[in-house]
This record gives C-alpha cells, sequence and structure tokens, in this order.
C-alpha cells in the first residue's frame, strides 16, 4: 500500500458525487466504491464519507430516500439531484485542467524560456 | 446493484434524525462485516476492522446531524411558504370569485380600522410621544396654592425666593405666555404674540437656537439691555428667513429690543397657550419692576422646575412647601395661606383632553368590535355555501388544520386589505380630528407615523383573528355525510351556525346600546350646557382688544382720554345700538384678586375671598344686556376724585351676606392690611354672568368704574345690528382715526366666544354620535342578515305552516318575534353594560346623571325601533311566500 495521500478540500465531495453519478448508492456501496477504485491510496474514514453525504444533501446536491438493500434491510440510499449532477460535471472539468496543468509543469523536460 | 423498492416508502416529515442516524451507522457496520467475513475475516476480528475503517462514531455523528437539522429547518420554512402561498392565492381568487361580499367586508373592515388608527394617532401624539424637552419626564409644572384660587400660577417675586432656596430641583424657571405688543417701526404696526420667559427657562428645556443664542439669565433683569429672541415660524413669514435681522432692533410697545437669536423650528416655547407658539421670546426680569411682576400676591406665571437625579417629584415639592411656609411667615399679607404644589409636565399638558381621547378611544374601539361581528356573521354566512366544498376537499385528504388555516387565512387578507384601505380613513380622520379640535396641545403634531402604522398592523391581524376564528373553526368542523347531503338548500346543516350568527348580533346589539346611550348622554349635556344662561344677551355683540402701549401713553389720564374719543367715535358708526369698554368680557377667564370687607374683618388673611374684578364702563351693562337687580348704576359723577364705588354681582351678596342686600357695604381689593385709602363702597347689584365657564357655577364679580381706575388695555363692546364684517370694518376705521399705530386684537362675536366655551364637548359629542351611527348602522344590518338567512331557509316550514291555516299575521309574527328576541337580549345585556361604564364618562357630563334613565330609555327604544325595521323586510318577504311553490322547491 503506498502512503495515503491527503485529500483536498472538497475533492471528497467530488469522489463521493462520483460514486453515486451511477445510480441510487447506500452510503456502504459509497465507501466500497471509493476503497475499491483508490484501492487504499486515500485515506478515508468511512464516517467522513457520511458527513460529506449529509453535507451534499444539506446543499441540495444529492437527495437520500430510505428504501430496501439488495440483502432486504432498511438502508439509506443517496442520489444525485440535477444541481448535483452539473456540480459534478463542472468540479470534473476543474479537477482535469488542474491536473493537467500540474502535471505538464512537473513532467517538463527542458528549462521553460 | 439493482434499485430497490424504497420509491414506494413514504418519507414522513418530521423524520427523527437521531434515529435515522442510528440506523444508517448501524447497517453500513454490518454490511462491512458481512463483505469482510465474506473475505476471510472472523466475525470479530471484521467488526473490529469495520469499526476501524468507519473512524470516530461520535464526531460523525454530530457533524451529520447538524447538516440534518440545518436542512430540515430550511425545510419546514420552505414548505410553511409554499403553502401561505398557496393559501394566499386560493383565498384571492375566492374572495375576487364574490366581489360584493368582498367589498362589503372590506369597507366595513377599512372604517372600523381607519377610525381606531386615527384616534389612535392622535393619542399616540398627545399622550404618549413624550415632550421634544430634555429628558422630559423630569419636568414638573408647579404653582402656588391659594385659599381660594386654583389658578395654576407662581407670582415673579414668590418664584424669585423659591428659586433661590429650595434644594430639589436642578432649577426652576417660569414663563408668561399670553404676552403681546405692538410693533412699529416696520411698515403698519402690527400685533405679536410674545411669551415671557425667565433667563434660564429655555436652557432648563434644553431647547436649541437655529440662530444666534438664547435668553440667558444675564438678559434677566430690569437693568440688562433689552433682546428679543424670534420664533422660528414668524422669523420665516416676517422677516423671509432673512438672517440679517440677527442684531437689528425690533420696536415692541414703543421700546427697543436687539434680536440676539431664532429658535429652531421645532421648539415649542410652551404648551400651556395652544398649540400656536409665540412670536417673540422677551426675559420677564426686564419687566421685574412691573406691574403685575413685582407684586408678590399677584401669580401670574407658569413655573416649571426640573428634578435633581435621584430625587422624587414628592421630595421635591415637599421642599418647595417648607420655602412657602417661610415666605408665608415673612409676607402674611401678600403671602397669607401660601402652599406649593405641582405635577408632571406631561400631565398638565394632557389634562383636559385626556378623558375625552380615553371615551373615544374606547368607542371606537366598541365600533371596530361591532364591525369585527359583522363580518365574522357575513364570513359564517359564506362558509355556509362552502360547506360542500371544505366536505368535499375533507373527503379528499385535506387535513382538518389545513382547512381552518385556509379560511383563517381568507381573514386575514380581508383584515389586511381593510386596514390598507383604512389608513387613507385614519390620515382623513386624523386631519378631520385635528381641524375640529384646533388648540389642543399637541393635537397638531398627530399624524399617521411609525409607531401608528404598526399599531393599525396589530388590530388589522388581531381583526382579522377575532372575526376569522369562529368562521374557520364552524368549517373545520363541516360533517362530510351532512354536508354532502344537504345539498343546496338544506335545513338541519345551518343550525349551530345560526346560532353563532344570533349570538354575534346580539353582541352587535348590546355593543351598539353601549354606543348610543354614551353618544345620548353626550348630546343631552351638551344641550343642557348649551342652554345654560350665561347671564347675558351675546347675539349682536362684537368685542374686540385695544391695548395702548406704555411707552407711548406714559400718563394713565393720556389712555383715558384716548380710549374716551375711540368709544365716541364708535358710538357715532352707523347702526351701533350700544359701545362700551370694560377690562374683561363676561366670560371665562376674568381677572381675580382677593377681597375684604370692612363689616366682616377677616383675622386669617389665607381665608380672604377670592373675586373676578373687571374695570368698566357704565354702560357695559346695557350694551351686554346684563339684568340689573338693585341699588343704582355707575354714573358720570363716579370719576376719579370721586368716592370709589363699586357694583358686584348677585353671587357675591349670596356669598358673602346671605342673600341680604350688600348694598353700602365698603370693601377693598388684595389683603394691604395698612392701606385705608382703597374702600369702596358697594352701589348697585347686576346678575351674574358665567365668568368661570358653562358649566360652572359663577365665582362672582366685582365690577369697577373705568374712570376711577388705571386702564390701557381693554375691550372695546359694541352692539350692532350690522353683519360682524361691517361693524369690524368700521371699528378698525375709527380706531385708525384716533391712533394708526395701535392694532385692533382678538375680533370676535360674542356668539362664537361661547362657541369657544362648548368647543371641546362639542368635539366628544360629535364623535361619540357619529361612532354610535355607525354602530347602529352595522348592528341593522347584522339584524337584517341573520333574519333574513332566516326566512330563506325556512321557506319550506313557513309554506307548510301557511298551507295548514296559518295568517299573514302570524308568519309575520314569528319573523319579527325572533328579531325582537334577539333585539330584546342584546338590549339587555347592553343597559347592563351601559349602566357599569357609565361611570367612565362622569367626568364629561354636565347636568345629566352617568345613568340617565331617559338617555337609556331612549337609547333601548330606539335600537329595538331599528330591530324591528331590519326584520321588517324579510318579514315582507316570508308572508308573500306562496306555500305551493315553498313546498315544491323542497
Amino acid at each position: 500500500m503506498a502512503t495515503p495521500v491527503d485529500l483536498l478540500q472538497g475533492t471528497l465531495d467530488v469522489l463521493v458525487l462520483k460514486a453515486i453519478s451511477w445510480g441510487p448508492r447506500h452510503g456502504h456501496g459509497v465507501a466500497r466504491v471509493i476503497r475499491d477504485s483508490t484501492s487504499g491510496t486515500l485515506e478515508v474514514t468511512d464516517g467522513s464519507l457520511y458527513v460529506a453525504l449529509h453535507r451534499l444533501e444539506e446543499r441540495g446536491l444529492v437527495d437520500s430516500e430510505w428504501g430496501l438493500s439488495d440483502k432486504g434491510k432498511r438502508a439509506r440510499f443517496y442520489r444525485l439531484t440535477t444541481a448535483g449532477r452539473q456540480r459534478l460535471k463542472t468540479e470534473t472539468a476543474a479537477w482535469q485542467r488542474y491536473a493537467q496543468t500540474v502535471t505538464r509543469l512537473l513532467t517538463a523536460t527542458t528549462q521553460p524560456a | 446493484m439493482h434499485v430497490p423498492t424504497w420509491r414506494r416508502y413514504r418519507r414522513f416529515w418530521p423524520s427523527d434524525i437521531d434515529a435515522d442516524l442510528d440506523e444508517e451507522f448501524r447497517f453500513h457496520v454490518d454490511a462491512e462485516v458481512e463483505y469482510l467475513t465474506a473475505r476471510g475475516w472472523t466475525p470479530a476480528a471484521a467488526r473490529e476492522e469495520a469499526l476501524r475503517r468507519f473512524g470516530d462514531v461520535e464526531q460523525y455523528r454530530r457533524d451529520c446531524r447538524s447538516a440534518d437539522e440545518r436542512r430540515a429547518g430550511r425545510e419546514h420554512r420552505k414548505e410553511n411558504l409554499s403553502v401561505l402561498k398557496q393559501d394566499l392565492r386560493f383565498a384571492l381568487r375566492s374572495l375576487r370569485r364574490q366581489p360584493a361580499f368582498t367589498a362589503i367586508t372590506v369597507i366595513t373592515l377599512a372604517l372600523g380600522i381607519g377610525a381606531n388608527t386615527a384616534i389612535f394617532s392622535v393619542i399616540n401624539s398627545v399622550m404618549l410621544t413624550p415632550l421634544p424637552y430634555h429628558e422630559p419626564h423630569q419636568l414638573v409644572m408647579l404653582w402656588e396654592t391659594r385659599p381660594g384660587s386654583d389658578r395654576p400660577l407662581v407670582s415673579y417675586r414668590n418664584f424669585e425666593d423659591w428659586r433661590q432656596r429650595q434644594r430639589g430641583f436642578e432649577d426652576i424657571g417660569v414663563y408668561y405666555p399670553w404676552a403681546s405688543f405692538t410693533m412699529t417701526g416696520r411698515g403698519d404696526a402690527e400685533r405679536v404674540d410674545g411669551a415671557l420667559v425667565s433667563g434660564n427657562y429655555l436652557q432648563l428645556l434644553g431647547v436649541r437656537p437655529a440662530l444666534g443664542r438664547l435668553v440667558t439669565p444675564a438678559d434677566d433683569s430690569p437693568w440688562s439691555a433689552r433682546v428679543a429672541l424670534l420664533d422660528n415660524g414668524f422669523f420665516q413669514s416676517r422677516f423671509g428667513g432673512d438672517r440679517s435681522v440677527l442684531g437689528s432692533t425690533l420696536l415692541l410697545d414703543g421700546q427697543a429690543y436687539t434680536v440676539v437669536g431664532v429658535l429652531a423650528p421645532d421648539v415649542r416655547v410652551s404648551y400651556r397657550a395652544g398649540d400656536q407658539n409665540p412670536d417673540v421670546v422677551l426675559p420677564v426680569g426686564l419687566f421685574a419692576t412691573d406691574a403685575p411682576y413685582n407684586r408678590r400676591g399677584q401669580p401670574g406665571l407658569f413655573a416649571v422646575g426640573r428634578l435633581k437625579p435621584g430625587v422624587t417629584m414628592q421630595q421635591a415639592l415637599s421642599d418647595l412647601q417648607r420655602v412657602s411656609a417661610e415666605l408665608r411667615a415673612e409676607y402674611p399679607g401678600e403671602n397669607a395661606g401660601l402652599g406649593a404644589s405641582g405635577a408632571p409636565m406631561m400631565h398638565m399638558v394632557v389634562k383636559f383632553i385626556k378623558p375625552a381621547l380615553q371615551i373615544l378611544m374606547a368607542a371606537v374601539a366598541l365600533v371596530l368590535l361591532i364591525a369585527c361581528a359583522n363580518v365574522s356573521s357575513l364570513v359564517l354566512s359564506r362558509s355556509v355555501a362552502r360547506q360542500r366544498e371544505f366536505a368535499l376537499r375533507t373527503a379528499l385528504g385535506a387535513a382538518r388544520g389545513r382547512i381552518v388555516r385556509q379560511v383563517l387565512t381568507e381573514s386575514m387578507v380581508l383584515a389586511l386589505v381593510g386596514g390598507a384601505l383604512g389608513m387613507g380613513i385614519a390620515v382623513a380622520g386624523v386631519r378631520l380630528l385635528v381641524a375640529l379640535q384646533r388648540g389642543a396641545p399637541r393635537i397638531a403634531d398627530s399624524h399617521v407615523n411609525t409607531p401608528v402604522l404598526l399599531f393599525a398592523l396589530g388590530v388589522s391581524l388581531l381583526t382579522g383573528l377575532l372575526f376569522g376564528l369562529a368562521p374557520a373553526l364552524q368549517s373545520g368542523s363541516a360533517q362530510l355525510g351532512s354536508a354532502l347531503k344537504e345539498g343546496g338548500r338544506g335545513t338541519s346543516g345551518g343550525a349551530s351556525l345560526q346560532r353563532t350568527r344570533a349570538a354575534l348580533t346580539v353582541a352587535e346589539v348590546a355593543l351598539a346600546v353601549v354606543l348610543l346611550a354614551g353618544s345620548g348622554l353626550l348630546v343631552r349635556s351638551f344641550a343642557r350646557l348649551t342652554a345654560v344662561d350665561p347671564g347675558f344677551q351675546p347675539s349682536h355683540v362684537i368685542a374686540a382688544m385695544v391695548r395702548l402701549p406704555a411707552a407711548k401713553y406714559p400718563s394713565v389720564e393720556q389712555a383715558r382720554v384716548t380710549l374716551d374719543q375711540l368709544l365716541a367715535k364708535v358710538r357715532a358708526i352707523p347702526g351701533v345700538q350700544s359701545a362700551t369698554l370694560g377690562s374683561d368680557l363676561p366670560i371665562c377667564c376674568q381677572g381675580q384678586s382677593t377681597i375684604s370687607f370692612a363689616s366682616r374683618p377677616e383675622a386669617d388673611q389665607g381665608k380672604l375671598a377670592v373675586l373676578n374684578v373687571a374695570v368698566v364702563d357704565p354702560e357695559y351693562f346695557e350694551t351686554l344686556q346684563i339684568p340689573f337687580v338693585g341699588g343704582r348704576h355707575i354714573e358720570t359723577g363716579d370719576r376719579a376724585g370721586a368716592p370709589l364705588v363699586a357694583l358686584v354681582s348677585e353671587r357675591v351678596a349670596q356669598k358673602f351676606f346671605a342673600g341680604a342686600s350688600p348694598i353700602g357695604e365698603r370693601l377693598r381689593l388684595g389683603g394691604q392690611v395698612n392701606d385705608t385709602r382703597s374702600w369702596r363702597t358697594i352701589v348697585g347689584v347686576v346678575r351674574d354672568t358665567r365668568t368661570d365657564g358653562l358649566a360652572e357655577a359663577p365665582r362672582g364679580t366685582l365690577y369697577l368704574p373705568r374712570a376711577q381706575e388705571e386702564m390701557r388695555d381693554g375691550w372695546v363692546i359694541v352692539r350692532n345690528a350690522q353683519p360682524a364684517e361691517q361693524t369690524t370694518a368700521q371699528l378698525r376705521r375709527a380706531l385708525a382715526e384716533v391712533d394708526r399705530n395701535v392694532p385692533l386684537e382678538r375680533v370676535q362675536t360674542m356668539d362664537a366666544a361661547l362657541a369657544v366655551e362648548v368647543q371641546g364637548p362639542k368635539f366628544s359629542m360629535l364623535l361619540l354620535t357619529i361612532f354610535a351611527a355607525v354602530a347602529l348602522a352595522l348592528a341593522s344590518v347584522g339584524i337584517y342578515g341573520v333574519i333574513s338567512y332566516n326566512v330563506t331557509q325556512r321557506t319550506g316550514e313557513i309554506g307548510v305552516r301557511v298551507a295548514l291555516g296559518a295568517q299573514r299575521r302570524d308568519v309575520v309574527a314569528l319573523v319579527v318575534g325572533q328579531a325582537m328576541a334577539m333585539a330584546a337580549v342584546g338590549v339587555a345585556i347592553g343597559v347592563l353594560l351601559a349602566l357599569w361604564g357609565g361611570k367612565s364618562l362622569s367626568a364629561m357630563l354636565f347636568g345629566v346623571g352617568p345613568r340617565d334613565p331617559l338617555v337609556l330609555g331612549a337609547a333601548s327604544v330606539f335600537l329595538l325601533a331599528v330591530a324591528l325595521a331590519a326584520a321588517l323586510a324579510p318579514a315582507l318577504r316570508a308572508m308573500r311566500i306562496d306555500p305551493t311553490i315553498a313546498m315544491r322547491a323542497d
């Protein structure tokens, strides 16, 4: 396992939004998606995901409803609102621009003029 | 992962945030444990790992909860707002659908709220707004108490001693608001009103000059340079706001005064002389050696003290009484019986208008209550028509609370629209009140301002709640079955509703009786007051004030000759039947003096009689037609140097000689113990005039011949058949021929002067009568509505009765009987209320008791008659019911 990376402010929110962008998912599902897709690179406690979800819901980016899990247990499901989907799009674009810029500089082989 | 059946779970509001979080977290940990055990962890190790991965449960729970709570609060508000919006939209739509109902309701409410707001504006301005002085609650009006005198005044000499010796006040100042001067040297001679103030007075109040400086203690002595302060209004109107007037000279009564300052626009020098500020303010100390200021025994000034911090008014007053006791001992003649009293300045300012305002506020509140009852009844009857609508909505799942809320919203909309329209009525009403009661202190400052608007808003909301509550609850209890079954014209569904409406009507009638009785009492009292014989014949008499300035007429003889010339010219005016001169008019408020009688020596100077004193010409009694009772008239022989004589009014004879003839008795003015030169002999008796106001028994007047007295200022009184304007013009011409620098002042007919005396009672009477009329109209509409609706509802029943042989007479009796029963109950309650509340009116009544049976009886009968009239139209309609049609309709 590589050294865990501290998350930048707001990055967790984007990850959470992304995790439910394929459809409604409960908190545990969100945690599994993030853990599996980052292979433990990111040091995120499961509880902090819930805080992010509830805050996103407060801001109207996420909606929640109680339903049944595939094991038949009562669980709270989260899904993106229209505003949430829009936010995910802009945040993703912004992240890509940022990452490309930083990457370009860090991988430069010749000294800029 | 499939989309579960979670959609069929409805989220119920309000959810339990804590329980939800617990459940959510528990699910997470359980799911994680399950996930790990499936990958070979032992259950115990899996649980431990799951908890480790979750992190600090308590911290996260707190963070989640606060986010949830913020969201819940916001959603709750949003939900409320949207329900309100929906209710409002619905209310407006349903009110628009019934424009007649809406218009009547809104107008009724606008009248009620508007009238209340108007009266409150005046009360707010007069009684609730603090006086515009520095820390006004510390200001106390002070006065001397002397046996037999009830005027709240102080003499200048005593004031000076009070001021130096007292310890409870930071300072005491005095003012005299009714000075008047002739201003010359700037075009035509003109009259200016002046106030005389002690040098500390304006600083004591804490008022500011707009230009220059105030009058100060340094200006306040007979040896000071003569200075004058201008009122801002006078500065603007007379000098066009030209600053160069500062430092220039004013000629007042022939004396030169330097203008040292101009008062700020909002400054009131006092509230005791009506609302008019004087034109000029002069230091009273300049006149300290002149009469009457040099006479300790003649109080004529108003005094104001500012309490020291931490000293109560009672403490300060008892200290002043201590000083007064010293002064009593030091000047036993002039200060016989001297004491000191006082009251908060605000109290003195509102003293005379407060009872009337309180009564009017109560009356107008009753009117609003009646309006509420009426509107409530209207809304109720309307809700009958909507019974089906409500029942249907309930059946479709609307909560009962929701419907109550809806009906209440409609009421609130009505009340607020009524209140908004009422503001227009209030603005007009305030103007009317101010015009009707001009001259009452501070009333001119009344306007619809922020506190008044808040009051109106509060009253509107309260009104909406009051009249909306009964209909709202009624609609909430709509029974699905019965309402739907009853169909268009049911017979039973309105029963409880009719009872409510009847109760409301009874209340209306009761309140209307109270108002009617109150206005009846005031009308009767006013009639009594105007029927009082003033003791003279006012019609065709004009009076005007003439003042000869001492600067131009230094000798009394000069003044006498000039006044004689003037009188001769006035008598030569064609059409003048009689003309005379007098120091006072035969109405309020004549000059007063203590009197001692030679035959009844009074050891205690404090018990000396106080009488009105008027200096008059022989023709005074003829011109005013004051009847002569006995003895002889003043004659031409009663001149300077001849033995001093006096006439007295009958009251003097009754009071001091037990009705025996006072002729030949000797008396003298004041308490000058050693003065033997001023004995006067009573030579005649005349009838009393109402010198202390029409409502008061006269104090008794002493008449002295002008030829034997000093007089520079006096009333020219003319009895003339010509129109008043013509005579006034001729009077001016006559005066100009004698001295063109003396203006004719305060020209008035005696009829008008008498009307001023009853202005206050007239104001209250008029308003209360208007309110009573509105109340009556509303009550009769209420009765009509209930009876008329009843007849409609009972058409079938009446048809059956007629078919079974009931006479038309019986039908009418049935309908009218119901109306009269309602009215009778209302009247009975109203009379009880009037008996109970009548006492509050007694201070305003003259010659009639607060429980006057005639008034109460008349009010009752009147209301019963109104009820009868209101029931007549429905009764006639009932009479014409055709049984065949009526029964078929069912």
